[in-house]
């Protein structure tokens, strides 16, 4: 027994140091003036360098914020879709001289009415137009047909309208410089945007609602030395290239934007956009300049559709490129635009983040371009980046109306307040069970006590290390799980005074009072935190906190009430046999 | 220090036709007055929620006038924290800061000004109201649109940023207009009365129809989810016999918390569904421990009943029982005295209830009905055994047996 105390004692001292360690990033956090704090330059310079960098984050009721619901109109935007499709297939029509009288959206049905003089007519009509769009289906035939997409079609542009959202207002986000947002797809329709210490609301919403805004800029290679003429960066910006051009790179895009702000040879303008590869979900995106001529040659409104598509050709046969067409009057600028530009970069610009700069290989003409992507690349790869970049431009040329669904916002003021209220009433809380148990079962109480204090650290700790946020409710779950923690010592006390009080020694009893509770302890944490995960599935926000620190405290509890109790109650317990114990 | 002696011996189980009777009226007249009296909040009933905190002394009713003449008067105000602070939570429940007869009129007046462009159709957003969808054959100026709708009474278009926007594509006009959303016009209205720095929105919480009537709905299938997989653990983990008495006391406990909510009028919102099944959580923990107890006496074979096992493990764990509930009680009173104003203080009365009918519901509702359903099982098991016997006995050409061994098979399992 000796032995195995020893490494359980020094099991428990190492959790305590580890956590103890984990916590530093926390307290250097909350040691800092209000003000400072959300700085990110202003808390690693706090830091020590050996020091871990995950921290609990306050939760937006906490520390101010706003957090939106955004929900994508999609019954608007297929609306728009069939309506210019009708139009498409008028010109289509119109071009292959195929007979029809009139050609129709209707949008209310999500249809194409078409109208032709004979049967003949149409029928011819019908088997070109399944053959040459493949995503849409007859719904009715004869002199009046009527064509609507396929469900597959809609299905893809339902999800495509919501990412192309998702991708618009990630967009948008990153020109904020919020510090730690979260964007992310909920529902069907819906996008959550959460902005931890933003302070307008009108603005977000304002923004986030106006649709994007796509341009296609002819990229500056010819000029060298631009970017190195700029003078010495500051801090975090550093030189890059990529073969063509030098340009400047951070993670922090506001610094970058402000660096380089006015700053280009005339006629000509920085553009911002990520450096490739490191747009990974959970990294810090880079960022880059790109230097492009100012002149807008095209804009997005110009195109009609744009979807990623296999090469069928035979060279290269099966990879994933991306097709474009664009409307009559866009086709004629286009033809224009690579005609005079052949061999330079195209990039295209997504509300002033330049998303990518392909290489013009000729001219187009005919209205319908394709985009290859270069690169040594799996098919896999290929096949995400053409969808990506498809998303880019349908969000300039359809772009799906976005209305809040849900808005709360917490000024600044409020947060202090209730951080000052919710920690002093759970210091409160704590200290009366730390009180009673003392009081109740004396040194044992105390032992239980030692337990729930570092249950509380443990819980600290691991909110730290999961980067998990702390809210409103989140503060009363981490004194009630302590509470209800407690009932684990409470347990195994009542257990040892029973075994006591049916005359056994202080080592029997004590044995038996952990071995006869362990299996209800164990039950009874179960079911709780089967309740605590279910709550952690259907929460959000707030809530959210509050299932994650109950989860948290439940599984420390079983750490701290039954193993490090043992060891300080077996220190007690040690080379007594006979002599009475209090429990 | 102890609270209760050892070896108490009280007949909690005598007093369980008392306690369902009363229990069964309580959880009949709590939801029965559920739907009157449920104050859903924003969260699940759709609605503007504002809280405003003002630098000088106002009054509630001075506030409810305000709101009232910025055309709310639907609206609630109430007063929270301490009156020196000087905050108020202003809720709506509507959120559609158009009425229908505003909703008509702009729809009449951007017909007739737009009607030189060919109007394909004006849209008002289901859900919220804040956005028209204008599509026209021809393009139409942005100017025409505006004053549009902003010629009619009562309505305004959103301050700040583009009000009228194009969504123009290819051949396609396409307009979006934004009127002014609820919670700018009462705080409008707010700063407007009693002055631009002297009103503080602290915070806004709107939900629209849609994401209220999800979370709702989200609500209703957690809170069953999680008696269902409870219902299934301690089938698993004890006997199935126990089951039905774990998940009716969870939804007594359920009920109770409810009645809060509904007794007090506090507001019914996401942290309200937190609580409940935090108590879920509790609750159950509270009957694992005696069904606990009863299997370990049980398996003393004393040769007692399942009544007596009952209390037996009742009184045994009784100590355990108070204690428990009195710390976890200790860890409320904190949020229940410093944290008025706050929504922890409705979150720790809410707990605290739901904790002491955790703890009654344990003994008098998941008690009783194991030895229900006990008797239950074994009657079951006792008729189905005498079927065999008679069935057997038919076979072998003899008598229906009257009296089979589905007696003693019944006693055997009681014990």
């Amino acid at each position: 027994m000796e032995r195995s105390w020893y490494v359980r004692l020094g099991l428990v001292l190492a959790v305590v140091l580890g956590a103890l360690y984990l916590l530093i990033p926390t307290f250097v956090y909350f040691s800092l003036p209000q003000d400072v704090r959300n700085d990110p330059g202003a808390l690693e310079a706090a830091l020590p360098s050996w020091a871990p960098k995950k921290r609990i984050n306050l939760g937006l009721d906490l520390q101010g914020g706003v957090h939106l619901v955004l929900g994508v109109d999609l019954d608007k935007a297929e609306q728009d879709r069939i309506t210019r499709r009708a139009d498409e297939l008028r010109n289509w029509a119109t071009e292959q001289k195929l007979a029809f009288q009139s050609i129709r959206a209707q949008p209310a049905e999500r249809e194409v009415q078409v109208t032709f003089a004979s049967e003949a007519d149409a029928s011819a009509f019908g088997k070109a137009v399944t053959n040459y769009f493949g995503d849409m289906e007859q719904r009715s035939s004869g002199t009046t047909s009527t064509y609507a997409f396929s469900s597959e079609a809609l299905k893809n542009f339902r999800t495509g309208a919501v990412d192309q959202a998702l991708r618009t207002i990630r967009n948008r986000v990153d020109k904020w410089g919020v510090s730690e947002p979260t964007i992310a797809k909920r529902g069907d329709n819906g996008i959550l945007v959460q902005l931890p210490g933003f302070k307008d609301p009108e603005q977000a919403k304002d923004l986030l609602g106006r649709t994007a805004q796509l341009a296609f800029k002819i990229v500056e290679d010819g000029r060298q030395g631009v970017v190195e003429g700029l003078g010495a960066p500051p801090e975090g910006i550093t030189l890059g290239s990529d073969g063509n051009q030098t340009y400047l790179q951070s993670t922090d895009r506001v610094a970058l934007q402000n660096f380089v702000q006015g700053k280009a040879p005339e006629g000509m303008e920085f553009g911002i956009g990520r450096v490739e590869g490191t747009d990974v979900p959970g990294r810090e995106p880079v960022f880059r300049t790109y230097l492009l001529r100012s002149k807008v040659e095209l804009t997005g409104d110009r195109l009609t559709d744009a979807r990623p598509l296999l090469d069928k050709s035979g060279i290269g046969s099966g990879k994933p490129y991306v097709g474009l067409t664009f409307d009559t009057e866009g086709a004629r600028e286009f033809e224009r635009l690579t005609g005079d530009n052949i061999g330079r970069r195209l990039a295209i610009v997504l509300d002033d983040t330049v998303d990518s700069a392909p290489v013009i290989q000729s001219k187009i003409a005919g209205g319908s371009a394709q985009i290859t992507l270069g690169g040594a690349k799996s098919y896999n790869q290929l096949l995400q980046e053409a969808n990506e970049l498809s998303l880019v431009l349908r969000s300039g040329a359809l772009p799906a109306p976005v209305s809040v669904l849900e808005e709360r916002t917490v000024g600044a003021s409020l947060g202090p307040e209730l951080i000052r209220k919710g920690s002093l009433a759970a210091v409160i809380g704590l200290a009366l069970v730390v009180l009673f148990m003392a009081v109740y079962y004396k040194m044992a109480g105390l032992i239980a006590d030692v337990a729930l204090l570092l249950n509380g650290v443990l819980i600290l700790a691991a909110l730290a290390v999961f980067g998990a946020t702390l809210t409103l409710p989140g503060i009363a779950g981490f004194v009630l799980t302590l509470g209800m923690a407690v009932d684990a010592n409470v347990l195994i006390n009542e257990r040892i005074r029973e075994e006591l009080r049916e005359g056994r020694t202080a080592k029997v009893a004590v044995n038996n009072g952990y071995g006869k509770a362990f299996m209800t302890i164990f039950d009874s944490n179960l079911t709780t935190l089967i309740a605590g995960i279910i709550l952690l599935q259907y929460g959000t926000g707030p809530v959210r906190g509050f299932a994650v620190t109950l989860i948290i405290g439940l599984i420390a509890s079983m750490f701290t009430a039954i193993v490090v109790t043992r060891v300080l109650v077996d220190a007690r317990v040690r080379g007594r046999h006979g002599e009475a114990l209090s429990v | 220090m102890e609270i209760i002696k050892p070896g108490t011996n009280f007949d909690f189980l005598g007093k369980r036709k008392v306690a369902l009777g009363g229990s069964a009226i309580l959880l009949l007249v709590i939801w029965l007055l559920v739907p009157f009296r449920l104050n859903l909040g924003v969260d699940f009933a759709g609605g503007t929620e504002i809280e405003v905190q003002f630098h000088q002394n106002v009054s509630p009713v001075e506030v409810r006038q305000k709101v009232e003449e910025a055309g709310f008067a639907d609206a609630s105000v109430q007063q929270i924290g301490e009156k020196t602070e000087n905050a108020f939570l202003v809720h709506v429940e509507r959120v559609q800061i158009l009425s229908p007869e505003q909703t008509e009129a702009v729809r009449a007046a951007l017909q007739s000004a737009l009607a030189d462009y060919g109007v394909q159709s004006i849209d008002f957003d289901q859900n919220v109201g804040d956005r028209i969808d204008v599509r026209t054959e021809k393009p139409a100026p942005l100017d025409v649109i505006r004053n549009a709708v902003a010629g009619v009474p009562g309505v305004q278009l959103r301050a700040g940023g583009e009000p009228v926007r194009d969504l123009s594509r290819g051949a396609q006009p396409a307009y979006q207009v934004l009127t002014q959303g609820l919670s700018d016009k009462v705080t409008g209205a707010l700063q407007q009365a009693f002055g631009q720095d002297k009103v503080e929105v602290r915070r806004v919480e709107f939900v629209g129809p849609q994401v209220g009537e999800q979370l709702r709905n989200r609500g209703i299938m957690a809170v069953l989810l999680s008696l269902v997989a409870i219902l299934l653990y301690v089938a698993f983990r004890f006997q199935p016999k126990y089951a039905p008495g774990g998940v009716l006391s969870l939804f007594h406990d359920v009920s109770v918390v409810m009645g809060f909510y509904v007794v007090t009028g506090a507001e019914f919102n996401l942290t309200s569904i937190a609580v409940i099944l935090t108590i879920v959580g509790y609750s159950i923990n509270d009957t694992i421990v005696i069904f606990d107890r009863v299997r370990e006496i049980e398996s003393r074979k004393t040769g007692k009943s399942l009544y007596e096992i009952l209390n037996l493990a009742n009184n045994e764990s009784l100590g355990r029982t108070i204690i428990t509930s009195l710390v976890t009680a200790l860890s409320l009173l904190g949020l229940l005295f410093f944290a008025g104003g706050t929504s922890l203080w409705d979150f720790a009365a809410a707990m605290l209830v739901g904790l002491i009918s955790g703890t009654y519901s344990t003994i008098f509702i998941a008690g009783p009905f194991a030895l229900w359903f006990d008797k239950w099982f074994a009657r079951r098991d006792a008729e189905q055994k005498a079927r065999e016997a008679r069935l057997a006995a038919q076979d072998r050409g003899e008598l229906p047996a009257k009296q089979g061994g589905g007696k003693r098979r019944a006693r055997a399992h009681a014990d």
